[in-house]
């Protein structure tokens, strides 16, 4: 009974889902893919464990910076806190790369007028490969119509970042 | 019920046996049933763990094809379904219900996956698992697998055939091992019922039960094992009462036997002498008043046939009342058989001589052709009884009166023939003692006379209608009256009966004793009146016959009148007649000796006509001879009357006795008697019976 409780709030919370990104969709000033690559980012972080965040800490915080220009900025926002709902993950917090402080994972979409410090430790995510950003873990790129993403193993086998093998399964590899 | 009885009786073990089998094969067809629905419970339950396991597995690798959008990678998970040959096809839909990715096995018709709830559920012999793919509490899509069912339904068919395999091997186990139980069980118990029924049927106590067990049964078998030996003892205890008891029972039946023997025998002879006593009588053995009436009946019908006659003589014996009276039964019954054994020596072979009663015989005659042969026989018959019979010292004189009646003239009835020749009996006893007499239908008439006349002579008891006449009894020589004789007379009505008419019958109808009393004291009485009246004193005569001289108070009743009246002995005088001394001469003589003691004269009336032994009279205690009347009647008439008057006259003298000539009616008579010197005379000639006053008058002038 108490399952059918569960999976009745979930389709109720899945269907809100749905109207709310279809109200995302509705935004002029966003397209199909920016609105996948912003709901890839937040899938990122359940296929990747960073150290640095305290896994018992009561909710730890994981810093998803964006460019502050991104058009993706403000739903990636609204898409984070759609996806609060989940508490035992690390609670989201969408920040500007220029103003943040620490940042998990960083995705830009030009490259960055100045280095930032804030990247040093962060998996840097490049909107595509046209994006010359050192360091860059996971760069997105399109096969035929498709949004496909491609990992930097060297890049990650540096860092401390643990990525899952479904993860890498769906990428291509880059060697 | 016969063929109840024929039926054979139903085995309580087979039924049980038939019942446990029945259970078993409930309980194990219920088993079997149980066993199989969990074995495809379970093989279904694991084909939906399976086929949950692999949805789980490929849901939990697509949610990152999901969360990627990546259909290839989903559809390359869903490809290793290849593997498994049941699965027909499965499908991931996105949140939206879209088909995402799909495996398809060829020819497979898809259900729409709106048709389906969430979880296992079966259609078409298929089997469906339809889930949504989660991850962290958010729902990626949902996946769809289909598998069919054919392995379902094989290892069902397998499941069956095993079940029925085990049931059907289970349940031969079963009957096998009831079968063996039951035979370990019901063969004592059949050794059990065998040992019973044979005891039942044949009684054999001997045979015991040598089955060793230490559980219930063998507790039985031990206690009926133990009840055997106890019927066994009780049996040879009781064989051996029985055989005991079978020995007394053959001597009490031997004994029981002879007794029935003796009772048999017994019997046999009582009913012989009930027979005897029946139809014979007891002291003559001559057939009795039955076995007569018998024979005569039957000789009436056979005369019928031969048309011949029967005769019939009803007999009586003369004096035999007197002789039985005075001399006692013993002797009365030794004359009535000597008079039997005279009669049955008379009469021919092929007649009949019966005992009637008392003295009393009939004689039967048949085949008789004439008279004469019946007067023959008759005039036999008187002859023989005349002749004296010696009993002990006693010479006894009888005669018989014979009554004869003949058939079919006389009457054509037993009844009627004895009637009349009763009636002719009597007829022949009034023409005098040993004579017979031929039946008359006159004497019917005379008969219904006699019968009168004995009523009122009866009566005339009762009334005392007799009354006394003396007849003065004269002196031949002196001419006085020296004594007279008391005679009774009858006054019926207005007519006078002579005793000779009366006294016979008194004698018969046995009041002759009483009378005799009366004219006794009536005499006595009279004579001391007489005397005490001045007239003579004179012996006055009153006549006894046989059976008052004979009676046993004889001398006591004549004291008694005596002393009663007064009168002295020697004035009364008892004329007896030689019937006395016939019947009995020694009760006679020692009455008359006890009478003459007492100064009683004694005189012999009608002396003459009997037949007394002059032996005997010479010691006889008389005082007087009477010379029969008829003597006197023909005196003068012959010469040997007149010898015979002479000689009794002689004999009187002789012996010293006083000679009484009665009936004297005429002088002639007188003289002769005067002539032959007779002492007294007594008749007509000097005076009839005289009544009581007349007497007296008589005595006054004459005496």
């Amino acid at each position: 009974m108490k399952s059918l409780d569960f999976k009745y709030k979930k389709m109720v919370w899945l269907t809100g889902l749905l109207i709310f990104c279809s109200h995302l969709n509705a935004l002029p000033n966003l397209s199909k893919e920016q609105k996948l690559k912003s709901a890839y980012l937040l899938n990122f972080t359940r296929y990747i464990s960073w150290s640095d965040i305290a896994k018992n800490a009561p909710r730890p915080i994981f810093k998803l910076c964006l460019q502050s220009s991104s058009p993706m900025f403000s739903f990636m926002q609204e898409l984070v806190a759609v996806s609060d709902l989940k508490k035992h993950h690390p609670k989201v917090q969408v920040v500007a790369i220029e103003q943040a402080q620490l940042c998990h994972l960083s995705y830009i979409q030009s490259a960055l007028s100045r280095p930032f410090s804030v990247l040093s430790d962060s998996l840097i995510v490049a909107d595509s490969k046209n994006i010359k950003q050192p360091s860059t873990a996971i760069t997105f790129f399109t096969e035929g119509r498709k949004l496909r993403f491609e990992i930097d193993l060297q890049v990650l086998q540096s860092s401390d970042l643990i990525v899952s093998s479904e993860l890498l399964k769906l990428a291509r590899i880059k060697r | 019920m016969t063929q109840a009885n024929n039926t054979k009786p139903r085995s309580f073990f087979r039924k049980q046996f038939w019942l446990i089998v029945g259970i078993n094969m409930l309980t194990l067809a219920f088993a079997s049933g149980l066993l199989y629905s969990n074995f495809v419970s379970d093989y279904t339950d694991n084909l939906i763990n399976i086929t949950r396991t692999k949805g789980l597995l490929l849901s939990s690798v697509s949610h990152s094809a999901l969360l990627f959008n990546d259909t290839r990678a989903a559809t390359e998970n869903l490809a290793f379904l290849k593997h498994y040959p049941a699965t027909r096809y499965a499908q991931i839909f996105d949140t939206n219900h879209q088909l995402f990715a799909e495996y398809m096995r060829k020819d497979q018709v898809v259900l729409p996956v709106e048709a389906l709830s969430f979880g296992a559920s079966f259609s078409n012999n298929n089997m469906y698992w339809y889930a949504s793919i989660d991850l962290d509490e958010q729902i990626l899509g949902y996946i769809l697998i289909s598998t069919d069912t054919e392995s379902l339904q094989a290892q069902q068919k397998r499941y069956a055939l095993i079940i029925i395999l085990v049931y059907i091997v289970s349940l031969l186990l079963a009957y096998i091992l009831n079968l063996h139980m039951q035979k370990r069980l019901t063969t004592p118990i059949s050794q059990l019922i065998n040992l019973v029924s044979n005891v039942a049927q044949k009684r054999e106590y001997n045979k015991r039960l040598t089955l060793n067990r230490n559980d219930e049964l063998g507790d039985l078998f031990r206690g009926i094992n133990l009840m055997l030996d106890t019927i066994e003892q009780h049996k040879i205890q009781l064989q051996a009462d029985s055989n005991r008891l079978e020995n007394v029972v053959k001597l009490r039946t031997k004994q029981l036997q002879q007794h029935s023997d003796q009772l048999e025998s017994v019997v046999k002879i009582r009913t012989e002498q009930l027979y005897n006593r029946a139809n014979y009588d007891a002291l003559t053995q001559l057939p009795n008043r039955h076995l007569l009436t018998d024979r005569l009946s039957h000789g009436i019908i056979k005369a019928q046939r031969s048309s011949s006659m029967l005769v019939l003589m009803f007999l009586d014996l003369n004096r035999f009342k007197v002789i039985n009276d005075s001399l006692g039964h013993l002797v009365g019954d030794q004359l009535l058989s000597h008079v039997a054994n005279k009669l049955t020596g008379v009469i021919r072979g092929a007649d009949s001589v019966a005992r009637w009663g008392g003295d009393e015989f009939v004689l039967l005659l048949e085949n008789i052709t004439s008279l004469a042969d019946i007067e023959k026989i008759a005039d036999q018959v008187v002859k023989s009884l005349n002749s004296p019979i010696l009993i002990d010292i006693h010479e006894l004189h009888i005669s018989a009166s014979i009554g004869i009646a003949i058939y079919p003239q006389d009457g054509g009835d037993p009844m009627s023939l004895l009637k009349h020749a009763d009636i002719s009996m009597y007829k022949s006893k009034e023409k005098g003692l040993g004579q017979y007499c031929f039946f008359h239908p006159d004497m019917l008439v005379q008969s219904v006379e006699r019968l009168s006349l004995e009523n009122q002579l009866r009566t005339a008891v009762e009334k005392q209608q007799f009354f006394l006449v003396y007849q003065p009894q004269i002196c031949a020589i002196s001419g006085k009256v020296i004594g007279m004789e008391a005679l009774i007379r009858w006054q019926n009505g207005s007519a006078v009966i002579s005793p000779l008419v009366f006294l016979p019958l008194v004698e018969e109808i046995g009041l002759m004793h009483h009378i005799t009393q009366w004219v006794l004291n009536e005499a006595c009485q009279q004579n001391w009146y007489w005397q005490q009246a001045g007239l003579p004193k004179i012996r006055v005569a009153v006549n006894f016959p046989v059976s008052a001289l004979l009676h046993k108070k004889c001398v006591e009743d004549i004291q008694n009148a005596l002393k009663t009246s007064g009168l002295e002995a020697q004035y009364l005088e008892i004329e007896i007649t030689e019937d006395s001394f016939i019947s009995s001469t020694e009760k006679a003589i020692r009455v008359l000796q006890q009478l003459q003691n007492l100064n009683i004269n004694i005189a012999i009336d009608d002396f003459g006509t009997g037949y007394s032994s002059l032996s005997y009279l010479r010691d006889l205690p008389v005082n007087a001879l009477k010379i029969d009347g008829s003597f006197i009647q023909g005196l003068g008439e012959s010469q040997a009357n007149d010898g015979i008057v002479q000689s009794i006259i002689t004999l009187g003298k002789s012996l010293n006795l006083l000679v009484v000539g009665e009936c004297v009616e005429d002088q002639a008579q007188f003289d002769i008697l005067a002539k032959m010197q007779c002492d007294v005379i007594q008749g007509y000639f000097f005076s009839r019976p005289l009544s009581a006053n007349d007497m007296a008058g008589y005595l006054q002038n004459k005496g």
